[in-house]
């Protein structure tokens, strides 16, 4: 299970642990959906235990951000320090931006 | 400039290509993990291929795609690299080298079996990891195939032609791609595609998520996403292009190479604002109504909300490369160079020549005139004729390495084919030397390495036995000696075996039984048809080489001499003029006839002195300031008499190579710089005479071969010393 979902009723809490690939988007996807429907003011990503990870979870995250945005919700993210791999990779692809306000401590 | 000379351009660049493939191989050979030459052998396969697509060579594009595909799979980490791969890719650059050069069925001959080994070897390879599996439908498209096909695929805009003189350039491209959404579910990664376009120089990407859905309609799987690449790379426009080779059929792909230098080559930096605008990031409109304010613009345009932080910076970033290969272009334009072909530059040479002839003629005139304006005028005229002399000599000038690339592939079939294990070490390939005496040297060094390597060089076996280590060195060395140049083949391998040479000399009647003068016996290789080897091997051993050695470096005023220590190696030294066309030298008469002596060996002339000469026989000795000179008397040498002139004779001081001797001379003439012409075959057996020349008066003078004449003394004395003992 790439993604567990954590409910509170003022923060959903999205723990993904292990690879984040192409293989595991649709479940990824989701769980995503899920933490959006449960109407919780705040989503968090927890990436703590991300491991591998490709172009299309970034663009999930990106959509995730956009769609709580659009309704006046936050995305919190959590668990990614400034010099993990994943960070690299997202710059490589163009793509910074989808672990912007992530910060390094759970 | 038309088709073909664009074609014999193409030609002499893929011979230089092939060149450098074959030295980067034998490199590789020595270090098989070398990610740096891999790359680089793929990248010359690479533009083989696509600029021989370009100009037609159908049957050598697709003979060398199958190479780069093999190095694909190398530098993929699919295929290790090994001595097999190395031969058979050497085996294939010869081939290429037969396509290139029209010897079709030199090449259809080893094509079939290369191809099929090829085959064979990549059947070997690992499968291709997931990340790189490629849609079946682009395989084997290039770039070129791109450039070719370009009004049928999707907005791919069509590839220029690489630019040679482009090579080594930096370049910035910007490069825009949008994927089909469904490009990852064809296997594609495209995380890989970015390295790989990472391997080729520095890249920013700025993906445009400005597409991506919300959650309820996003398809995770599918791709919404955009990008902006700015890559700076000295790697060319068509390699560019061959990393997106296998995506470009499922994607938007425009790859465009922005200006970085103005009409006048100075670097184009363009405003932040029009990159801006260009990168579609922001409206045209915007431009003038941020710009006018203190702040730097992108500042503005972020503060006021136009753009995003992470466009701002990939332009940003853009900017810095396209200034930083515009500074590089205006350092290099210094040292850029053209390809003249070689006829042009004979033909300047040759017009230098009479020149230098006309400007004697001049002074000559000017001098018997007695008229100031006109000996001015001829001083003037030259100077300039000097300077232009120079500088068309030096244009000649091409350093050893260009015949030197050769030999690592010569010794490595050697080794292969004598079963040694042989180490080549060139030193001073920077050497520069005529090029028309370089193309001269080729054949005589490649003789002289085969012999070092048959039978200079004993087997790995031998050597053990012997205490030396298994591999047999072989080094050429390059060095300038005043206006020679000096290259020296030594190994250290058995030596000559004098007393076997001198016996075959007995037996052919070339010496005396009685003949013990190790420097004759060593001259005797050097004869035609001379060989010691008690039988033939494919390399060499038929007598037939060092002969040719000798006439090829006499016919360019060149020496060579032997050195060598039986156990310890042989050195062979070939000693060549740096030039063959125009010298500066000293005119001399002898029994009425002009000589020309070499001006850099002349250290002085003096009269002869009253006490004149010492010691025996008609040669002599005189007494320098304490130092004991040999005299040769060039009356003597050249059969001319006694004269009336014997009184007022002055000794010309010439040193070559540390010989010091005094050239007894009737009258120095004058300094000249004089056109060396070529002479009949009569006077070519004539040793001491290197070549003629036409002086001001069209009269005729014969240039002497200094070195040939302290030679020819020095076997005299040797002689001499002989008799008396």
């Amino acid at each position: 299970m790439p993604v567990t979902l954590i409910n509170d009723t003022t923060i959903q809490t999205l723990l993904v642990v292990g690879p984040a690939t192409v293989a595991e988007i649709d479940e990824l996807g989701d769980a995503f959906r899920s933490a959006v429907a449960s109407g919780a003011p705040t989503v968090r990503v927890d990436l703590s235990g991300l491991g591998k990870l490709d172009v299309t979870f970034l663009q999930l995250l990106v959509s995730l951000r956009a769609t709580l945005a659009r309704a006046g919700r936050s995305l919190s993210c959590l668990g990614l320090g400034p010099d993990h791999p994943a960070r690299r990779q997202a710059a490589a692809l163009g793509l910074s931006v989808a672990f912007d306000g992530c910060g390094g401590q759970r | 400039m038309n088709f073909e000379d664009n074609k014999g351009l193409f030609v002499e660049e893929a011979r230089e290509l092939l060149e450098s493939i074959e030295s980067r191989l034998l490199e590789l050979e020595q270090a098989p993990g070398d990610e740096a030459i891999i790359d680089d052998v793929f990248r010359s396969l690479h533009t083989v291929k696509g600029s021989g697509a370009m100009f037609g060579f159908e049957e050598m594009t697709a003979f060398a795609h199958g190479l780069e595909s093999l190095f694909d799979d190398v530098r993929k980490g699919r295929l290790g690299v090994t001595g097999e791969i190395v031969g058979l890719t050497l085996e294939s650059v010869d081939c290429l080298s037969s396509l290139l050069e029209g010897r079709d069925d030199e090449a259809a001959r080893a094509r079939g079996s290369i191809e099929s080994r090829l085959e064979a070897v990549r059947r070997g390879a690992e499968p291709a990891p997931e990340a790189d599996a490629k849609p079946p439908a682009a395989a084997g498209s290039s770039a070129t195939d791109k450039a070719g096909t370009a009004g049928g695929s999707k907005g791919i805009v069509p590839i220029a032609a690489d630019d040679p003189s482009e090579a080594g350039l930096t370049n910035v491209y910007r490069i825009r791609f949008r994927p089909d959404a469904d490009l990852l579910g064809r296997g594609v990664k495209l995380e890989n595609l970015f390295s790989e376009l990472a391997e080729l120089g520095a890249v920013v990407a700025v993906a445009d998520a400005s597409r991506v859905p919300e959650l309820d309609a996003l398809e995770p799987s599918s791709l919404y996403l955009s990008w902006i690449l700015t890559l700076s790379t000295t790697a060319s426009e068509a390699d560019v292009s061959s990393v997106f080779m296998f995506v470009e059929d499922y994607a938007e792909l425009k790859i465009e190479r922005l200006p970085v230098v103005d009409a006048e080559g100075k670097p184009a930096v363009p405003p932040i604002g029009e990159l801006l605008a260009a990168r579609g990031a922001l409206e045209r409109d915007s431009i003038d109504e941020i710009r006018g304010r203190q702040k730097p613009f992108g500042e503005l345009a972020l503060e006021a909300g136009k753009v995003s932080k992470p466009e701002l910076e990939a332009a940003l970033a853009e900017q810095r490369m396209a200034k930083a290969a515009g500074q590089e272009r205006e350092n290099k334009k210094e040292s850029a160079s053209i390809r003249v072909r070689k006829e042009k530059l004979d033909y300047l040479v040759d017009a230098v020549g009479e020149l230098v002839i006309l400007q004697a003629r001049l002074r000559q005139a000017a001098t018997e005139a007695g008229l100031d304006e006109f000996s001015g005028i001829a001083e003037d005229l030259s100077r300039l004729t000097d300077e232009l002399r120079d500088a068309t000599m030096n244009i000649r000038m091409v350093p050893l390495d260009e015949s030197f690339s050769g030999f690592p592939r010569l010794v490595h079939d050697l080794a292969a084919q004598l079963g040694k294990e042989l180490t080549l070490t060139l030193r001073g390939g920077a050497t520069e030397l005529d090029k028309n005496i370089i193309e001269s040297l080729k054949d005589p060094l490649v003789h002289i390495i085969r012999n070092s390597a048959d039978h200079g060089v004993e087997s790995p076996e031998e050597r053990e036995r012997a205490g030396k280590p298994r591999a047999g060195t072989i080094t050429i060395e390059a060095r300038q000696q005043g206006s020679r140049v000096e290259i020296e083949i030594a190994d250290d391998g058995a030596g000559l075996d004098l007393e076997r040479v001198r016996e075959r000399g007995v037996e052919r009647g070339l010496i005396d039984a009685s003949e013990r003068d190790p420097e004759r016996i060593k001259s005797l290789i050097f004869e035609p048809g001379f060989s010691t080897a008690r039988q033939t091997t494919g390399v060499s051993g038929r007598g037939v080489g060092m002969d040719v050695v000798r006439s090829n470096l006499r016919r360019l005023r060149g020496d060579v001499s032997i050195a060598t220590e039986r156990g310890r190696g042989t050195a062979i030294t070939l000693s060549i003029p740096l030039t063959l066309v125009i010298v500066d030298g000293l005119l001399v008469r002898v029994g009425g006839v002009h000589y020309v002596v070499n001006l850099s060996q002349v250290l002085e002339c003096v009269d002869e002195p009253a006490s004149g000469r010492a010691g025996r026989g008609a040669r002599g000795f005189i007494d320098l300031r304490g130092k004991t000179i040999p005299i040769v008397d060039l009356r003597e040498r050249f059969g001319l008499g006694c004269g009336d002139e014997r009184a007022d004779r002055r000794l010309v001081i010439i040193d070559d190579d540390g010989s010091v001797v005094a050239l007894w001379v009737d009258a120095v003439v004058d300094k000249q710089q004089v056109v060396i012409k070529p002479f009949t075959m009569d006077l070519r057996q004539i040793a001491s005479i290197a070549g003629a020349t036409v002086l001001g008066d069209g009269s005729v003078a014969l240039i002497l071969n200094s070195r040939e004449i302290i030679k020819t003394l020095r076997r005299d004395e040797r002689a001499q010393t002989k008799e008396c003992t």
